[in-house]
């Protein structure tokens, strides 16, 4: 590209040298022929005419061809040009150069013929006598007023032909010099005009490659300079530009890398743009294999599909709520469109609801739990009371049976709301815990006492391992004592004949760990994270009639002492319930 | 050039038409079942309702496939792929029905108390639409490999549906009572078995689009 820079500023001034040197030597060749020629001509017509009146005086002579022979031969080597004296009919009587005898009749010679009709005549031939090219002028000799014969002088073109030669090779020389230098000069402008170029087309490549940090030196003040100037100008610029740019992407990566919520954005074709993590994460794909891709294949929910269209279709926000397939989630998906000026795509925003859903799920199974517990014993009381009215009242022993089994169920109703309102009320921190010194070894000695029949109906053991000397704690008594007795009272129920329980209590930090130990049964691993809910019981079949309240009652109140309650277990081998009560509570 | 441009957008609409569909059908079976567990006939008539919209996408897609071949004259590979298209497509809408079948035998055991708690089939109905979302992918991406390893899978909803079987057969012979719904139960799990089965027609064509060849790489006991 610079090369032809080069080429394009030498080839014309080097043809401007050419042309002016061509006009200039043309012209001067042109005018040395003409002068040197006149020169040759107004010589020869001097001698000519020399010759003539020189002459004269031989054509009167009886010997005239001798006497003129004479005349032309000495003239001729005196002077140096060739000097012919011809008759008025053409003969030639003296010659310079050659025998007069064996030349021809020169009447016709063209210079000859204008002299004989009173003219200067002018010639320039070949002259066969001499073999070379000679100019001819040739002049009348007068006697009075009659023509009497010519003289004709002659000299060789040869030193007109010389001359113009010589300036010739003076101008060609000239010629070359000229262009030499010029290719020269016009090779320093140039480079010296296309070095800050290539300077620049360097630097401004490596930009484009990301190196930002380039300057060009500036060395002059002319224009050039002053494109250097504006180059550094711009690179500085473009490297602030490009950084705040960058700084602004990350700003907005972090945001969108730390949303909970998911993002996908999408063009108007609902090709999938950019997503975030979250998103990533709720519709379990990944942002290499959805980029650029319709949503339906990198989302494959048709719920979510149909927002996506109708958005685009009625540029209005639009949201559906979708159980997602891919992950199982509840997702709410809320898709915006983007505008600027016009639909440019959508902005989905991906919720997850699951949690919120759940609870919303627990708490339905709740109240379907209550009703359901409720109904059981109702139905019963219900088909007892038919019974009666039918006539059962009249026998005596049959309708005491029934009053008991309807006072059992009232019983167990009854404690059952009693529990769930005990339940609530600690569950909403409305109950005041009464905190009295508690001693734990008195507490658990009452509890196996009162349970010691229950146990040995079952034929299980109870063994106490307190050490002596526990610090007594801060705690309602009342409501430790009901939750030991419930811990208990479940490992005697769940417990085979012959089974250990073991009740043991020991200082570990500033906290009374309390364990209730059993051979019994276990818990299948997959009930034990939800033991402590409402109503969750193992088996239905063995829950012996409990109300299913108990151990969340106990968690309960564990943990409105500031205490931590937890089990471990292992079906066929037994369970371990253990919780921590503070020595020094603050009140929850 | 100009019409092979057109033919790739329209195909590609095909494509996300038939993943459109894959969803609906995907959902239809997850939420026959659910029904069926959760006694949730607001849900079973839900999917007896979609099913119509199912069928309307398939003709959709039916109409599309063979405009496409009076209009722009596809040959060779863009010819098998629009066949393929039509075909996935009835597949689809054939599981479509089955999900409406399962849906139906909610509203028929209605008020009826539950045989048993269902565990293996909605484990059925897990699996066969994995390999229904899998099978589409392995469409997508014309996955010779993937498409032959869900149709290995087969096996295991084979097993399963051996296991339904077998574990309602033992109900029936204790108790004749259970023997209207041990039956409707039995009749559920055979849908999701043929389910599978149309997963595995599907991943055969996956097969022939990329090589060729027609391939009945095994055959279900059923």
């Amino acid at each position: 590209m610079f090369r032809r820079i080069q080429w394009r500023i030498t080839i014309p001034f080097v043809l401007v040298v050419l042309a002016s040197m061509g006009i200039l030597g043309t012209y001067l060749v042109y005018f040395v022929r003409n002068v040197q020629t006149d020169n040759l001509r107004i010589q020869l017509e001097k001698e000519a005419r020399l010759v003539a009146v020189a002459s004269l005086p031989g054509f009167s002579s009886p010997d005239r061809q001798a006497v003129l022979d004479d005349l032309a031969g000495s003239t001729g080597r005196q002077v140096g040009t060739r000097t012919t004296i011809i008759a008025r009919d053409g003969t030639v009587l003296g010659d310079s150069e050659e025998d007069p005898r064996v030349m021809e009749n020169h009447a016709r010679r063209p210079e000859v013929a204008v002299a004989l009709s009173g003219g200067i005549g002018i010639s320039t031939h070949y002259s066969i006598t001499l073999g070379q090219q000679m100019m001819y002028v040739a002049v009348p000799i007068m006697s009075g007023q009659e023509i009497i014969g010519v003289a004709r002088t002659a000299l060789p073109t040869s030193s007109v032909g010389a001359s113009v030669s010589r300036v010739t090779s003076i101008v060609t020389l000239a010629t070359v010099m000229a262009a030499l230098l010029t290719i020269i000069t016009a090779g320093v402008i140039t480079r010296s005009t296309t070095r800050p170029l290539k300077e620049m087309t360097k630097a401004a490549g490596r930009i484009s490659a990301g190196e930002l940090d380039q300057v060009v030196p500036v060395r002059t003040n002319d224009e050039l300079g002053q494109l250097a100037h504006t180059f550094n100008d711009m690179a500085s610029n473009l490297k602030t530009m490009i950084e705040e740019i960058s700084a602004e992407r990350g700003r907005l990566a972090t945001v969108l890398a730390s949303m909970a919520d998911g993002v996908i954005m999408t063009d108007t074709d609902g090709n999938v743009v950019l997503v975030n993590r979250a998103a990533e994460n709720l519709l379990s794909f990944q942002e290499k294999d959805a980029t650029g891709k319709p949503f339906i294949e990198a989302i494959r929910d048709h719920e979510l599909e149909e927002v996506l269209k109708a958005c685009l279709r009625e540029m209005q926000p639009q949201t559906v709520q979708v159980e997602y397939r891919r992950t199982r989630r509840f997702l709410r998906v809320i898709a915006v469109p983007i505008m600027k000026g016009k639909l440019v795509g959508t902005l989905m925003l991906v919720q997850d609801l699951t949690e919120a859903r759940n609870l919303q799920t627990m708490r339905q199974e709740f109240v379907g739990n209550v009703s359901h517990e409720l109904r059981t014993p109702l139905t019963t009381i219900k088909a007892i009371v038919e019974t009666l009215t039918d006539g059962a009242i009249t026998d005596k022993e049959v309708a005491g049976d029934f009053l008991t089994k309807i006072d059992a169920e009232v019983d167990r109703m009854t404690q059952m709301v009693v529990e769930l309102t005990e339940l609530s009320r600690i569950e909403t921190g409305k109950t005041h815990l009464d905190l009295q010194p508690l001693d734990i070894q008195q507490v658990v000695e009452t509890i196996v006492s009162q349970l010691g029949a229950y146990a040995s109906r079952q034929g299980v053991t109870i063994n106490v391992t307190i050490p002596a000397g526990l610090p007594s704690l801060q705690a309602d008594k009342e409501r430790i004592r009901q939750v030991i007795t419930n811990l208990v009272h479940n490992a005697i129920k769940f417990t085979p004949g012959g089974g250990q329980i073991t009740i043991s209590a020991k200082l570990q930090d500033n906290n009374i760990l309390i364990s209730v130990i059993d051979t019994g049964i276990g818990i299948p691993a997959d009930d034990l994270p939800h033991i402590f809910e409402r109503f969750y019981t193992v088996d239905k079949a063995r829950s012996g009639g409990g109300t299913g309240l108990g151990l969340a009652i106990a968690k309960h109140i564990v943990l409105a002492h500031g205490g931590q309650i937890w089990i471990q277990s292992e079906e066929g081998k037994g369970s371990t319930f253990n919780f921590t009560l503070p020595l020094n509570p603050t009140q929850h | 050039m100009e019409m092979r441009t057109t033919l790739r957008r329209k195909l590609r609409e095909i494509q996300d038409d038939i993943l459109f569909m894959g969803s609906m059908v995907e959902k239809a079976i997850l939420r026959s079942v659910d029904s069926l567990k959760k006694r949730d006939l607001v849900l079973a008539r839900t999917v007896i309702d979609d099913d119509a919209k199912i069928n309307e996408k398939r003709f959709d897609i039916e109409n599309k496939c063979i405009q496409l071949i009076a209009t722009q004259q596809p040959v060779a590979d863009y010819l098998r792929i629009i066949i393929t298209g039509l075909y996935i497509a009835t597949e689809l809408e054939r599981i479509g029905d089955y999900a409406l079948g399962i849906a139906r035998i909610t509203i028929m055991l209605g008020d009826e108390p539950p045989l048993k708690p269902l565990i293996d089939i909605p484990r059925m109905a897990e699996k066969t639409v994995d390999m229904l979302h899998r099978s589409l992918d392995a469409a997508v991406h014309r996955d010779v490999e993937a498409a032959k390893n869900i149709m290995a899978e087969d096996d295991e909803v084979d097993n399963l549906y051996d296991q339904v079987f077998r574990e309602l057969l033992t109900y029936m012979a204790e108790d004749p009572k259970t023997i209207n719904r041990a039956t409707r139960l039995i009749w559920v799990a055979h849908n999701l078995e043929r389910s599978a089965d149309r997963v595995t027609n599907i991943c055969e064509r996956v097969i022939y689009v990329v090589t060729g060849k027609m391939e009945e790489l095994q055959t279900s006991k059923y």
